[in-house]
C-alpha cells in the first residue's frame, strides 16, 4: 500500500464521516495559542500561508537495522544452527504488508517484527530514515503509525529508542497534527490527529528513563487539559471552547473524557509509584476511590500493596481489611485474592513458612492461577525448600507453556536454578528451548540470565 | 575438582514486580490486543495502578545497614556421580573483631549427599557492627575412596549507617527537659519509623509528646500525618517530655549527679516489612551550673489566672543539693513591669541544711493584663557570695473579671497537663 492509498482512504474516510459525530467525539483537543493562530490563517488562505518549519514535526526512524528476533539468536549462539532453524516464529514476510497484518504480529508477540513492518509502512510515508529536512505530510493514519511503533518499542522495554523516536512530535500539538492543517484533504474537518492513547505514552515516557518528575509534569499537564475539555462540555461548548455545542451527543463525549481523565489519574499513580513518592502515590490512590467506584477493592488491595513496599504493615493490614468490606460477598466471592493478601503480610513479618502454606491453600483452590504459584515458589525458596519451589514452578511451565512463560516467572526460576547447582546452565537451556517453541520474539530474553 | 559445590545468595525480601503497561482505544491500531494482553498480565495489576503483586527473588546483593537483619540462602550440592559421605557445613560471619557462628549445632550433623542430592540451609543475623563483614563457608566431606576434601568460600560485604540522631535539649521553667530528637534516613531508600521510644534513666519519667490525642486522651494519630514516610535525606524530629521521677523526688541530688537522660529505641522498616533496629547509647545533657547547681528552686503553688491590681501569692520552695548548708540572702531581680513584688523584697533565709528544702511565701500585684511573666529572684550564697539567679519563675494570666470558664480556659495555656 502505497501514500496515494493511505491518503485516498483518509479523504474517503473524512468525507462519509464529516456529518457523522463518532469520530468527532475522539477527536477534540485544545491546541496552543500559536497553533490556534497558525490554523486560523490557513483557513483563512488555505493554500497561501507560509508555515514556519519550526513549528511542524518531521519525525523520522532513528533504529539503522530491522530488529532480528533475539530467541533465535540466543539459539544459534548456546544450541547450535540447527536448534535455531527450527525456530518458528512469524516475521514480516508472514504478513500481510497494511495493519492486519501488524495485528497479527501483536497477536502473536511478535514485536520486533511489528516494529520492522512499521519501518516499512512508514517509509512509505516519506518519514523513514535520513528525512529530516523534507517536510512531511501527516495523515491519521501515519500519525497511527507512528503511536504502533513507539508503544511496540516501549512493550519492547527499548525505552532510548522510543524517546529518541518521539521527540520530534514535542508536545503533540504542532499545527500539522491537527485536520485544519490539511484543507485540501479533511474539508472543513477539525480536531486533533492525535490518538489520546499517543498523548498518555509520550507523557509517561521519560519516566522510564529515569525522568519522573518530567513525566509527572507532561501527565498533569494532559489531565489539565481534560479538566478544560469537560469544562466546555459541561458549559454546552466544544472541546476547545471556541463554539457553542449543543449536540445531544455531547453526553457521549463527556462519558469519553471522563474516561479518559481517569486513565491519565492511573497513569500519574503509575509514575509515582515507579518513583517510589508514597505521599503522592497515597493521595493519587485516594483520589482514584472518589473517581473509580467501580475499582473500590482493587484499590484497597493497591492501597494495601503499597503500604507493604513501604513497610507500613500496620496501614497494609487495614487496607487489606476494606478491600475484603468492598469485596462482592457469598457465590462471588474469590478467597484467593485475600489469601494472597494474607501472604505478603506474613512475608512482611519474616514468616515466610506461614506465607508458604497459605498459598498453598491458594493452590489448592485455584491450581492454574499463575500468581499464586509464583508466589508459592518464591516463599518456598526463603524457607530452604528450593526443590519444592523449583518443582511447583517447573511443574506448571512444562505442563501449560503457553500460560505459565511469564518473564517474572521465568526470571525467578532462572535464579532458583543458579542457585541449585552447576546444572544451572543446561536446566535454563530448557527453558529457552520452551520458550522458543511457544513466544514470539517480543518476550523479554533477560529473565533467562542467559549472557547475551 | 570438588565434587561438592556451594552457592550463596542473600535473600533480601523479594520485591514486587510490576509489567510495563502500555493500552490504547479500541480505534487504534493495535485495537484491543494490547488492553487484552495486559489484563491477562499477571505483572500488571487490575486497576492498573502500577502496584504489582508477583513477588520478585532478589536479583542482587542489595545494600545492607547496621541493624537490620542479613539473610542468605546457602546450598550445598553434590554435582558427582558418586554419593559422598560426612558432608559438614559450617558458616561463620567475621568482622573486625569478633567471629560469629551462624548455624546451629544441630545443623553442623554429618549428612550424606547422594549424587544431585543438596543442602539447602536459610540463615538470620542481626547486624550489630557497621562495616566489613566476611560471610565464611566451610564444607567438608569425604569421597567414596575415604579420602576427605574440604573448602571455603568468603563473601564479602559492608555495613553502612542507617539513620543520624541529633538531640537538642530543651529546660523548661519547672523541673521538666524537653528532648528533641531528629531522626534522619541516610539510607538509599524510603523507610517507615515504625516506632521511637526513648527509654529514660531511672531517676526519669518519660512523656512522649509526638502523638495526636483525642478528648478522651484517646490516641489518634501521630503528628507526622497518615503516610509514614522518611525520605532519603530528610530528617524526622520527635519530641518527648522527661520529668524528675519518683525516684528523684526522694533524693534530690541524684539529678544533678547524673548527665544521663536515657535511650533512644528506633525501630524502622522498609521495603516487604524488611526491620531494622537501633539504640542509641545513653543521651546526655549539659549540666548548666545554675539549673542544677547547688539549689533546686520551684514555684510549687502558683494561680493561673488572677485579677488585676488584686493581690496574690505564690509559694516557693527552695532546696539545697550541695554538700554543704547554706545560708542564702533573697532579692528580688528588677523589671518586672507587669508585677511588682509586694512584700519586702529583700530578706534573708533561714539556715538551710544539705538536702533539705525551705518554702517561702511571696506576694505579688498584677498590673497589666494578659499572660505575664513573674520576674525573677535572686539567692546569694553569703558565705561563698556566690549568686544564683531564677529570671522567669512562673506565668499568670492577669484579667478585668474571672469567670469559672476563663479560669478552665486559659489554665490550659499556662500550665499544660502532661
Amino acid at each position: 500500500m502505497n501514500i496515494e492509498d493511505n491518503i485516498l482512504s483518509d479523504i474517503t474516510s473524512s468525507i462519509s464521516h464529516i456529518s457523522l459525530e463518532s469520530d468527532r467525539i475522539y477527536d477534540g483537543w485544545i491546541p496552543s495559542e500559536s497553533t490556534k493562530e497558525v490554523l486560523a490563517s490557513i483557513i483563512a488562505s488555505p493554500g497561501n500561508y507560509k508555515v514556519d518549519k519550526q513549528l511542524l514535526v518531521t519525525p523520522n526512524i532513528a533504529i539503522k537495522e530491522d530488529f532480528r528476533d533475539p530467541i533465535r539468536n540466543l539459539l544459534q549462539n548456546y544450541l547450535g544452527e540447527e536448534a535455531a532453524s527450527q525456530r518458528r516464529t512469524l516475521l514480516i514476510s508472514s504478513v500481510t504488508q497494511d495493519d492486519r497484518g501488524l495485528r497479527q504480529l501483536v497477536a502473536n508477540g511478535c514485536y520486533h517484527a511489528a516494529v520492522n513492518l512499521t519501518t516499512q509502512l512508514l517509509t512509505v510515508y516519506g518519514q523513514g530514515e535520513k528525512r529530516s529536512d523534507q517536510p512531511c505530510k501527516h495523515t491519521v493514519h501515519s500519525v497511527q503509525l507512528w503511536f504502533t511503533r513507539i508503544a511496540l518499542l516501549v512493550k519492547l522495554r527499548r525505552f532510548s529508542f522510543a524517546e529518541v523516536e518521539c521527540e520530534p512530535f514535542g508536545d503533540l500539538n504542532s499545527p500539522d497534527l491537527y485536520f485544519e492543517f490539511y484543507p485540501e484533504i479533511y474539508g472543513g474537518k477539525k480536531g486533533s490527529m492525535v490518538p489520546f492513547a499517543f498523548r498518555l505514552l509520550a507523557a509517561e515516557l521519560p519516566q522510564y528513563l529515569g525522568k519522573h518528575t518530567l513525566a509527572l509534569d507532561r501527565l498533569s499537564k494532559v489531565l489539565a487539559t481534560c479538566n478544560k475539555i469537560i469544562e466546555n462540555l459541561m458549559n454546552g461548548l466544544t472541546e476547545d471552547g471556541s463554539e457553542i455545542y449543543k449536540k445531544e451527543k455531547r453526553e457521549e463525549c463527556i462519558k469519553v473524557w471522563k474516561l479518559r481523565r481517569l486513565k491519565v489519574l492511573y497513569s500519574l499513580t503509575r509514575c509515582a509509584v515507579s518513583l517510589k513518592d508514597f505521599r503522592l502515590s497515597s493521595t493519587l490512590l485516594q483520589a482514584l476511590l472518589k473517581e473509580d467506584k467501580e475499582s473500590t477493592s482493587g484499590l484497597f488491595s493497591a492501597l494495601g500493596r503499597l503500604c507493604l513496599n513501604l513497610g507500613d504493615i500496620n496501614s497494609a493490614q487495614e487496607a487489606f481489611k476494606k478491600h475484603l468490606e468492598h469485596s462482592p460477598t457469598g457465590g462471588n466471592y474469590d478467597p484467593v485474592q485475600g489469601l494472597l493478601h494474607s501472604a505478603f503480610i506474613s512475608c512482611a513479618k519474616n514468616d515466610f513458612g506461614n506465607a508458604a502454606q497459605i498459598l498453598e491453600q491458594a493452590h489448592k483452590i485455584s491450581p492454574e492461577n499463575p500468581l499464586v504459584i509464583n508466589n508459592l515458589g518464591v516463599c518456598l525458596m526463603f524457607v530452604g525448600k528450593i526443590r519444592d519451589a523449583i518443582r511447583v514452578v517447573e511443574k506448571a511451565i512444562q505442563a501449560r507453556p503457553e500460560k505459565f512463560l511469564h518473564e517474572a516467572l521465568v526470571l525467578n526460576l532462572s535464579t532458583m536454578y543458579e542457585l541449585e547447582s552447576s546444572a544451572a546452565q543446561k536446566k535454563k537451556l530448557n527453558l529457552l528451548s520452551l520458550v522458543a517453541g511457544h513466544k514470539g520474539d517480543g518476550f523479554n530474553i533477560a529473565a533467562l540470565k542467559l549472557q547475551v | 575438582f570438588h565434587k561438592i559445590l556451594i552457592s550463596v545468595m542473600r535473600l533480601t525480601r523479594p520485591s514486587l514486580f510490576t509489567g510495563v503497561s502500555v493500552t490504547c482505544d479500541p480505534r487504534d491500531i493495535p485495537g484491543d490486543i494490547l488492553n487484552i494482553e495486559c489484563k491477562n498480565d499477571m505483572a500488571i495489576p487490575q486497576p492498573d495502578t502500577g502496584i504489582g503483586q508477583v513477588l520478585l527473588l532478589p536479583q542482587s546483593f542489595g545494600n545492607i545497614y547496621l541493624g537490620e537483619t542479613f539473610a542468605c540462602c546457602i546450598c550445598v550440592h553434590n554435582s558427582s556421580n558418586d554419593v559422598v559421605y560426612d558432608v559438614a557445613l559450617k558458616a561463620i560471619l567475621q568482622m573486625s573483631n569478633q567471629r560469629v557462628p551462624l548455624l546451629d549445632e544441630e545443623e553442623n550433623d554429618l549428612t550424606q549427599l547422594a549424587p544431585d542430592d543438596l543442602i539447602n540451609k536459610i540463615i538470620q543475623h542481626e547486624v550489630k557492627e557497621i562495616g566489613t563483614h566476611i560471610l565464611v563457608c566451610a564444607v567438608h566431606y569425604k569421597g567414596i575412596g575415604g579420602f576427605e576434601q574440604s573448602f571455603r568460600k568468603f563473601f564479602k560485604f559492608q555495613v553502612l549507617k542507617p539513620l543520624d540522631v541529633k538531640t537538642k535539649f530543651y529546660n523548661a521553667e519547672s523541673e521538666e527537659v524537653y528532648l528533641e530528637a531528629g531522626i534522619q534516613n541516610i539510607t538509599s531508600g524510603p523507610i517507615f519509623l515504625e516506632k521511637v521510644n526513648l527509654e529514660p534513666a531511672p531517676s526519669y519519667v518519660v512523656t512522649p509528646l509526638n502523638s495526636i490525642v483525642g478528648h478522651d486522651s484517646s490516641k489518634i494519630d501521630t503528628v507526622f500525618g497518615p503516610v509514614g514516610c522518611v525520605n532519603p535525606h530528610d530528617t524526622r524530629q520527635y519530641l518527648f517530655c522527661l520529668r524528675p521521677g519518683p525516684q528523684a523526688r526522694n533524693n534530690p541530688s541524684s539529678l544533678k549527679q547524673t548527665a544521663n537522660i536515657g535511650k533512644l529505641d528506633i525501630v524502622w522498616r522498609t521495603n516487604m516489612g524488611d526491620k531494622g533496629r537501633l539504640q542509641t547509647s545513653q543521651l546526655q545533657r549539659m549540666i548548666l551550673a545554675s539549673q542544677y547547681g547547688d539549689l533546686k528552686v520551684m514555684v510549687e503553688k502558683v494561680p493561673n489566672v488572677v485579677k488585676l491590681e488584686e493581690q496574690f501569692d505564690i509559694i516557693l520552695s527552695i532546696t539545697n543539693i550541695s554538700e554543704k548548708d547554706l545560708s542564702l540572702h533573697l532579692d528580688f531581680l528588677p523589671g518586672g513591669f507587669a508585677t511588682e513584688w509586694h512584700c519586702a523584697s529583700s530578706r534573708y533565709l533561714q539556715k538551710l541544711p544539705v538536702g533539705k528544702t525551705l518554702t517561702v511565701d511571696l506576694s505579688l500585684m498584677p498590673l497589666k493584663l494578659g499572660l505575664q511573666t513573674i520576674a525573677g529572684v535572686k539567692l546569694t550564697d553569703t558565705f561563698l557570695k556566690r549568686s544564683y539567679i531564677y529570671e522567669n519563675l512562673a506565668q499568670v494570666f492577669v484579667v478585668n473579671e474571672i469567670t469559672e470558664e476563663r479560669q478552665r480556659f486559659l489554665s490550659q495555656w499556662i500550665q499544660q497537663e502532661v
